[in-house]
């Protein structure tokens, strides 16, 4: 009640007119109760976060990828994913899949096949990144969890390949066959 | 690790020494004209002893020819040499270049392979040091 009354006086000496003073008086009380901003004068903005929003969208466009990518780590290359989409144009088929599975055979005991195919079975988990997609049934992703699947560019061969697979021991020469860890 | 060629059995040539399909020639030629190392003179092609099956042939460019190197002319200015420790299991051999979806890869009909491994790449050859089988006569 103090400090009303003290304010009270000061508008008294400072404005001539009781009714405006008064009114006056009861409007600074209610803005200071309401903003709790101990300075009247001063008034704070606050600007909306543009920036990062558009950096934000900036990134998702230059890199996108599905939830497979990421839940059993595999990593398509720049180099496969061009190569992909290539193949995607050249092709009839409104869908391409690279299909990598992993079979009985080869002189290390396993090996990978790698073909194009346009259908999507029951049990395949599908793989995008940049509008390439890779298909691999989930008994071979048991073996393939943490791989790199690359498109590589030699004088003598340019083919797609499982270049890194941290399930196995030792790959033959091309990469097509290996051995798993136990 | 370096990529190698696939090998596959086939008929003898009796003509060449080494020849190649027009799919392959052209390859070669696109290889040529793409080619960013200086003083190449052409391809080599070589073997290396590894591979499940014993070989596998090596291509690479090459900028000096050796004493007891092979050169084939495949066509003007278009060279392979061949390396001198390859030149045995090269004789006859045809040389293909294949496109796929999955891959492009230049392939060796070669009609001394007498296995290869499963994807091709690793091969033997037959024992020449055999005293009565007679040598194939180069051109």
């Amino acid at each position: 009640i103090t400090p009303i009354i003290n304010n009270n006086n000061h508008n008294n000496n400072n404005i001539n007119t009781p009714i405006k003073n008064i009114q006056s008086f009861n409007f600074k009380f209610f803005t200071t109760t309401t903003t709790s901003n101990p300075i009247h004068q001063q008034t704070t903005t606050t600007t909306t976060t543009t920036p990062s929003t558009e950096q934000q969208q900036l990134s998702k466009e230059a890199e996108e990828i599905n939830e497979n990518i990421t839940k059993y780590n595999i990593t398509l290359t720049d180099s496969c994913v061009k190569e992909l989409n290539s193949v995607q144009k050249k092709s009839d088929s409104t869908d391409i899949f690279l299909r990598v599975m992993v079979d009985m055979g080869g002189c290390s005991g396993y090996q990978y096949i790698i073909k194009v195919e346009n259908k999507l079975q029951d049990d395949d988990v599908l793989f995008i990144r940049n509008g390439a997609k890779v298909i691999i049934d989930k008994i071979s992703l048991e073996m393939m969890e943490g791989s790199i699947i690359d498109y590589e560019t030699a004088l003598m061969r340019s083919s797609f390949v499982v270049a890194s697979n941290p399930n196995t021991i030792k790959s033959c020469g091309c990469k097509i066959s290996f051995e798993l860890k136990k | 690790m370096s990529i190698s060629g696939v090998v596959k059995l086939g008929k003898p040539s009796k003509k060449a020494i080494f020849s190649m399909t027009d799919s392959a020639l052209k390859r070669v030629k696109e290889i040529m004209n793409d080619k960013k190392i200086d003083n190449c003179i052409g391809l080599r092609l070589g073997i290396k002893e590894r591979g499940c099956s014993g070989m596998s042939y090596t291509l690479d460019f090459a900028t000096q020819k050796n004493k007891f190197d092979e050169t084939v002319v495949a066509d003007k200015d278009i060279n392979i040499i061949v390396d001198s420790k390859a030149l045995l299991s090269v004789i006859g051999t045809e040389m293909d270049y294949i496109e796929e979806p999955i891959k492009k890869e230049f392939i060796f009909i070669n009609p001394n392979a007498t296995n290869t491994c499963g994807c091709g790449e690793s091969f033997t050859t037959k024992d020449f040091s055999i005293p009565d089988l007679k040598l194939p006569k180069k051109n």
